[in-house]
């Protein structure tokens, strides 16, 4: 069973090829840092897997379905890169409209909407306007929000944007304790330092095409670190 | 509760923190305010000292009839203006991409999204009209199943043009989306205003007479009663089936390009 899959998947806009017949598996239950060059292909690829485009040529399953079928994105956490939070909302009323979508029961909706707030350090934080807060406390909201419910699947694109060494320290813990949960999890960064200290598995993307996959430990030689694979990766 | 209803009232909470329908709720207060100033007026014609009931009884319907059509007209343009943003607004500050992360279908949520925002616009109207009927002079000449057919009407209309704001605002900002609606609903209101007075126009605006949206002819076209005493030709045939067919065509139109749209745009 794969978590995410992408078969031959292609996305063109004009003529310019975001995509070029990407194929990757992303088994349930592993942690893939999905890697690239600005340009690559990463946030691509992961719009395509949650429904927000559609492939020009080639197909996508989300948890076994087409990404835009409702039951694809049942379980799924997302945080995405350009995490927009509505700003004269609070984070208590973002998080129970969430609560309401995931389907918790309504006796229990207000204990998950603490924990979360709790978990990630913003409870104090928690009936004021998302305008006034910083960038840093918006990306715990936005962990906040896809760690609701214990999901599944966990896709996180650059997770760590905003956050001060603080909250990448506790950034580290959740998606940790979210892989020790048994949750599936993708992570799509430029900090390489982070993905290996998280992920098991990578994927480096370069002009649309996956250039290398795998398992860390065979992949990175003794002696190299990720950023040597990765440059050897995309440099050739 | 279903996530239809969740999202419904989420879009409504929205236009509440937006501002937009509390804007549209104060400037309501006060035409109702001016309802009741009017309603509180009384008028009768009387030429050489002699009071003239007929001419006086048209008055009366004419002024009835003015009376739900300004109210119809308040509420498109409460339903055009929150819903000129409420959508993409929704995509333009992640919303969209957040809720649609959830098992939650496109169709559902655009629906949702133009449901919360009728709702907001439809009740504003509701009240006003429900002020406009309680304060009418002669409530004998009233009856409560004609109301409701202008309620309904108005209901259709602006759910339809809710939905036409919510299409062109994917295509266009905000005020240029405000300003196409003001300036084709002017024109096919002006047009509709001709014929509802017996005027046979030709061409495009006859063809709107005849199978254009009815924004006006259909809630008119419920005050059969009052119609009776003007000495007009009344609404063309068919206006609830023309403002329920493009109502429906509005709301396929918008969930279909919302399907296709790419996130984030």
């Amino acid at each position: 069973m794969y978590a995410i899959e992408w078969r031959a998947a292609t996305k063109r806009y004009g003529s310019r090829t975001a995509l070029d017949a990407l194929d990757l598996a992303i088994p349930a239950g592993s942690c893939w840092g999905l890697l690239g060059p600005n340009g690559a292909g990463k946030t691509t690829a992961l719009r395509l897997a949650l429904g927000f485009a559609r492939a020009t040529a080639g197909e996508v399953a989300l948890q076994g379905h087409p990404p835009a079928e409702p039951r694809a994105r049942a379980g799924l956490g997302l945080l995405p890169e350009r995490l927009a939070l509505p700003a004269r909302a609070t984070p208590a009323q973002w998080l129970a409209l969430h609560v309401q979508l995931i389907g918790i029961a309504p006796r229990e909706a207000g204990a998950a909407i603490d924990a979360a707030l709790a978990r990630t350090g913003i409870a104090d934080r928690a009936r004021e306007p998302i305008a006034g807060l910083s960038k840093g406390l918006r990306q715990r909201l936005g962990f906040a929000t896809a760690l609701l419910g214990a999901p599944a699947l966990l896709v996180l694109d650059e997770p760590g944007s905003g956050l001060d060494p603080l909250g990448i320290r506790d950034a580290r813990g959740w998606i940790e304790a979210e892989r020790a949960r048994g949750a599936t999890v993708v992570v799509c960064s430029h900090q390489l330092s982070e993905v290996e200290r998280t992920c098991d598995h990578v994927a480096i993307l370069d002009r649309g095409r996956v250039v290398a996959s795998g398992a860390l430990r065979t992949l990175v030689r003794e002696g190299e670190t990720l950023e040597d694979l990765f440059v050897r990766a995309v440099l050739g | 509760m279903t996530a239809f209803s969740v999202l419904a009232r989420e879009a409504l909470r929205d236009a509440a923190r937006r501002r937009a329908l509390v804007a549209a709720a104060v400037a309501s207060a006060l035409a109702g305010l001016a309802i009741v100033r009017c309603g509180h007026c009384e008028a009768s014609i009387s030429v050489q000292g002699e009071a003239l009931s007929a001419q006086a009884g048209q008055v009366a319907a004419l002024a009835r009839i003015a009376s739900v059509a300004l109210i119809a007209l308040w509420t498109y343009a409460v339903a055009a203006l929150l819903a000129s943003d409420a959508l993409a607004a929704a995509i333009e500050d992640g919303v969209a991409e957040a809720v649609l992360a959830r098992p939650v279908s496109r169709d559902t949520f655009v629906l949702a999204r133009l449901a919360g925002v009728w709702a907001g616009a439809f009740a504003l109207g509701a009240v006003l009209l429900a002020l406009a009927v309680g304060l009418a002079g002669d409530h004998a000449s009233l009856k409560i199943t004609t109301v409701l057919r202008a309620g309904l009407a108005i209901g259709i209309v602006s759910w339809g043009i809710a939905a036409l704001a919510m299409v062109v605002s994917l295509w266009l900002p905000r005020a240029a989306t405000l300003l196409l609606l003001g300036a084709v609903g002017a024109a096919a209101i002006g047009i509709e205003v001709t014929g509802l007075f017996g005027g046979r126009p030709g061409g495009f605006a006859g063809a709107v007479v005849r199978y254009g949206p009815a924004w006006l002819a259909a809630p008119v076209s419920t005050l059969a009663a009052w119609l009776s005493d003007l000495s007009w030709s009344g609404p063309p045939p068919w206006a609830h089936a023309r403002a329920i067919a493009w109502a429906a065509l509005a709301t396929c139109a918008l969930v279909a390009r919302f399907r296709r749209l790419e996130l984030p745009r």
